[in-house]
């Protein structure tokens, strides 16, 4: 018989008695700690769980959205020569590629600068200009203006290579301020600036209306973080990257010096 | 990473800290999740990560802050989460240091918006400053993840700390002048009975010795 034993047996008076019950608290505290203990795994498994399937979600989202590439098979206004490519003018020797946002403010402050001296490079056949309508700010501004604005633009392709690019300048003229949440314009808006420029018939409006880019859009939008645009307007001169501080008329010039030669 | 003891100051700036620290997290992964291609320009205009992981990142990182920022507001696993906002908020000192040692001219994107711009419009040291200040309350949390309102110390599905955790100390319970829980929520429950007993019998006993 154990001392322990001894002690019950005696009851709770005396030294023993004492002893007995603080084995006994030591035992229910250890028994305590054991439960505590399980609690504590089965909630770090909740955890654990959670954040792998959050992690799951998160990697999975990222990787569809960084290798979407849109539509596989839009429909492509005329001018445009590849899927998700821009639209293109002229063949000149001299390649210039414009990334814009027809919501862009200082897309609007490029094309006033440069514009017309860029038509009227397309048309002596000095450049090939491609154009890249992006559509982010869509996202950023809360509006849908921008997609808008794009399918006009590959609708106005469609009426021909002058008739595009007039749309397209005539669409920055009458860029408003940036409201978000708010259109820029309307579809009637783009119809009319459309008619200013000599596009009309009912192939112009119900393209315009029934967003019949709206695949070819979503493809040039998706291939905007491929090409590396981390701000509008983003100009390349023969596939580089043109610093927009410097002067862009004179770089022609020289790149088509350079082709002469 | 035990051996600090909760102090009634100590909780209240830890819980001061856990809910600022998961604040800038959810305004900052809130701003940039509606914006996804943004968020995209953001990264790549760090010219840090090859394009193909400036996007996957530009994607992934305002729903990750979102997480992180709810994990936090919660107080789930505080120290990990700590662990973890202070390496974003320390890889996000180094972006910008680095894309202001390479004379870059980018917006920081730390709240939406970011990309490439125009130049002398790029304003690093704010940036610097304020993105130290995250990874040092993150620091704190890290030291002392011990704070009030959090679901790590709630008892609801035990003691949620993935064992990394500073047992909770009860006189810094007490000298705070908290109500202990109704018993059954408190994961701690029955101790301080047992502790009565305990002392109980250690009274009595003291004449005897």
């Amino acid at each position: 018989m154990t001392q322990q034993e001894k002690g019950q047996q005696k009851g709770h008076s005396g030294k023993q008695g004492k002893r007995g019950a603080r084995d006994r608290l030591a035992a229910e505290r250890a028994q305590q700690a054991k439960a505590d203990r399980r609690k504590r795994q089965t909630s770090n498994i909740v955890i654990a769980v959670a954040v792998g399937v959050i992690a799951v979600l998160i990697i999975g989202y990222a990787w569809w959205a960084a290798n979407d590439t849109g539509p596989s098979d839009a429909a492509l206004p005329a001018l445009v020569q590849e899927q998700g490519g821009g639209v293109v003018f002229g063949d000149g020797p001299v390649d210039v590629a414009l990334w814009e946002d027809f919501q862009c403010p200082a897309c609007k402050g490029f094309e006033e600068t440069n514009g017309a001296a860029l038509e009227k490079r397309v048309d002596a056949g000095e450049i090939t200009l491609t154009i890249h309508p992006l559509s982010f700010l869509d996202q950023n501004l809360g509006n849908t203006s921008s997609t808008a604005a794009a399918n006009a633009f590959g609708c106005a392709a469609d009426a021909g290579s002058q008739q595009a690019l007039d749309f397209h300048l005539t669409v920055y003229a009458n860029q408003p301020k940036e409201a978000p949440g708010q259109p820029a314009w309307s579809t009637d808006d783009l119809i009319g600036w459309g008619n200013e420029v000599g596009i009309d018939g009912s192939d112009w409006s119900t393209c315009v209306t029934d967003q019949t880019y709206a695949g070819w859009v979503e493809q040039v939008a998706a291939s905007q973080s491929g090409a590396g645009i981390t701000s509008t307007p983003t100009v390349f001169l023969n596939d580089e990257k043109f610093e927009l501080t410097g002067d862009l008329n004179a770089a022609i010039d020289e790149a088509l010096k350079a082709e002469q030669q | 990473m035990s051996g600090f003891r909760s102090s009634a100051p100590q909780l209240w700036i830890s819980t001061v800290l856990r809910l600022g620290l998961a604040g800038v997290l959810l305004w900052s992964g809130g701003a940039k999740v509606s914006e996804p291609r943004q968020a995209v320009m953001a990264v790549q205009a760090y010219e840090i990560l090859p394009t193909s992981v400036g996007e996957f990142v530009g994607y992934a990182l305002p729903l990750f802050e979102l997480a992180l920022g709810l994990a936090l507001l919660l107080g789930v696993a505080t120290r990990v989460s700590a662990v973890v906002a202070g390496a974003l908020m320390t890889a996000f000192v180094v972006g910008v240091a680095s894309a202001w040692a390479r004379g870059l001219s980018i917006d920081c994107g730390c709240f939406g918006g970011g990309g490439a711009v125009p130049e002398g419009e790029a304003n690093y040291l704010p940036v610097l400053l304020r993105d130290l200040s995250f990874a040092a309350m993150a620091a704190w949390l890290v030291v002392f993840p011990g704070s009030r309102w959090a679901w790590d110390r709630s008892g609801q599905a035990g003691t949620g700390d993935l064992g990394l955790y500073d047992e909770w100390d009860d006189e810094a319970e007490l000298a705070a002048g908290r109500h202990r829980r109704p018993p059954g929520e408190d994961p701690d429950h029955g101790r301080e009975d047992e502790h009565a007993r305990l002392q109980t019998i250690e009274d009595e006993e003291e004449p005897q010795l």
